[in-house]
């Protein structure tokens, strides 16, 4: 399958819902690229639709207006080439950590057996998971549950990571490891990453790109390229250019 | 030590109602009110006695077939009113409206159609419990959390495939947990369907004791019944716990 860049495209998209008979508009006129290979950050305040736009792409809600094309195919309802992965109930308890990423495996593209296990130990292997494959999600902390809900999704082999805030419930050091695996294994995969987040320095820090969801309907009012991406860890101490784009989000959002 | 603490509890909880029981019988002196020492003195008889075992196999006999036609039937139809709204909009106006019959309204009715024999009785049981564990099994399903068939579908399962691998085992503690609670239910209907008529079954023996006034045995019968029902009970846990081991390191279970 050959992938071209600009091979997420989001076009003069709306989606809402019915309250009581009556449409709410929650995105309106929402217009975003993300290349393969490219992390794209979308940021806003609670409420502005970040996690709506992510499940939208994912086809769990319907579209009102406009289109998602993926891969030069229009986005129509759920699918693997979407992988999203949620902040909260994000493992399925009832399987084990190598159970949850195998189910992943088993849903991609190639299910041989020896694929699938070959899958499986490299995901367990570059999560860091591999010592806990047969622990249950409920003897893992938060950050861990997070390792397997990223691999378990990566298993399935998406052309598109989907990341609904998923550093959101985790303690600072926690976020700061996850934020550097996020780095890492974004490093050995091909797809793109569209991460929703509320942290600024955290999208300043790992994304390609940083969209800014505002007004009400939401719409994208504001993208920066982020000069040299991951070109450090530390979002407490960003790099120069890195600092200057995280300064302008911040200024715009406090403006709104 | 758990289990020992947890044994010393039902005991001290017994100990507890054994001791009113034989306040108010001794306050009350009256025949029909068998105080703690001559129920005491009937128990060993009636527990040693082999017909009492015939006849709680006769008895669980029914439960099983009655109940286990109900979870046959009440799971597939409560996926169903989950998943697909115009099944749901069809089906459970009729079910709310049969919920709300007290069963033993239904004992003419069934005994008119279907006889006097245990086919009754298996069809009392299975009024008695199918209608309320179709909503409560709808409500297990609505319990959890959407994320996890959200999650499901974003890998690209769907239909059977996410009824089978996802949306049955995220609720099959609640699910097993539903089964535990309503099997006491139909252990109580089966009763109420002994009662009326029967030639066997722990609820024939209840009657019998009761029409010679034989208050002693009756409340002995009263205790084998609720020891059957400890039993049954822990039985069920167990058997969740050892069907879902991923329950056993979850606090919140």
């Amino acid at each position: 399958m050959t992938r071209k860049n600009n091979f997420l495209e989001i076009q003069d998209l709306s989606v809402g819902y019915y309250e009581e008979d009556e449409y709410v508009d929650v995105l309106s006129k929402v217009y975003l690229s993300c290349n393969v290979h490219e992390i794209v950050a979308i940021i806003g305040k609670s409420g502005s639709g970040k996690t709506t736009l992510l499940k939208a792409i994912a086809g769990l809600i319907p579209i009102r207006d406009g289109k998602v094309i993926l891969d030069g195919k229009l986005v129509i309802g759920s699918a693997r080439e979407r992988g999203l992965v949620f902040q909260e109930y994000c493992v399925f308890p009832w399987l084990t950590v190598r159970g949850n990423i195998e189910l992943g495996s088993k849903c991609g593209a190639d299910t041989r057996p020896e694929v699938v296990k070959d899958e499986v130990e490299r995901l367990l292997k570059s999560t860091g998971l591999l010592e806990h494959q047969y622990k249950w999600p409920s003897q893992l902390s938060g950050g861990m549950q997070q390792r397997v809900a990223i691999a378990r999704t990566l298993a399935a082999d998406p052309l598109l990571l989907l990341l609904d805030e998923p550093f959101g419930a985790l303690d600072a050091i926690t976020r700061l490891q996850m934020q550097e695996l996020i780095q890492s294994i974004f490093e050995e995969i091909k797809q793109g990453i569209l991460l929703v987040t509320h942290d600024i320095r955290e999208a300043a820090l790992i994304a390609d790109k940083v969209a800014l969801l505002s007004g009400s309907p939401a719409t994208t009012s504001k993208v920066w390229n982020v000069p040299n991406p991951r070109s450090s860890t530390n979002p407490l101490k960003l790099p120069p250019e890195q600092e200057r784009v995280a300064t302008e989000i911040f200024t715009l959002i406090k403006a709104e | 030590m758990r289990i020992i603490r947890s044994i010393g509890w039902i005991i001290a909880s017994m100990i507890l109602v054994i001791a009113i029981w034989d306040g108010v019988a001794h306050i009350t002196n009256s025949p029909l009110m068998p105080t703690a020492r001559n129920i005491g003195k009937v128990l060993p008889k009636v527990i040693i006695n082999k017909d009492t075992y015939l006849h709680l196999i006769a008895s669980i006999i029914l439960v099983l077939k009655g109940f286990g036609l109900s979870i046959i039937i009440a799971l597939p139809t409560s996926i169903l009113c989950f998943r697909l709204k115009i099944y749901s909009r069809i089906v459970l106006p009729s079910h709310e409206f049969i919920r709300y019959i007290p069963v033993p309204a239904f004992v003419p009715l069934c005994a008119v159609l279907f006889g006097i024999g245990d086919l009754t009785k298996v069809i009392l049981i299975f009024i008695g419990t199918y209608f309320q564990l179709v909503f409560i099994f709808i409500s297990d399903f609505l319990t959890t959390p959407k994320e996890f068939e959200e999650s499901a579908r974003t890998l690209g399962l769907k239909g059977l495939k996410l009824i089978y691998k996802i949306t049955i085992p995220a609720s099959l503690s609640n699910l097993l947990n539903t089964v535990r609670i309503t099997f006491a239910w139909a252990w109580s209907y089966l009763l109420v369907a002994e009662v009326v008529n029967a030639t066997r079954g722990i609820g024939y023996l209840v009657i019998q004791s009761y029409r010679v006034l034989n208050m002693e045995r009756l409340v002995v019968l009263l205790i084998v019944i609720g020891i059957f029902g400890i039993l049954t009970d822990n039985i069920l846990k167990f058997a969740r716990i050892t069907i879902c081991p991923w329950l056993k390191n979850d606090k919140k279970k």
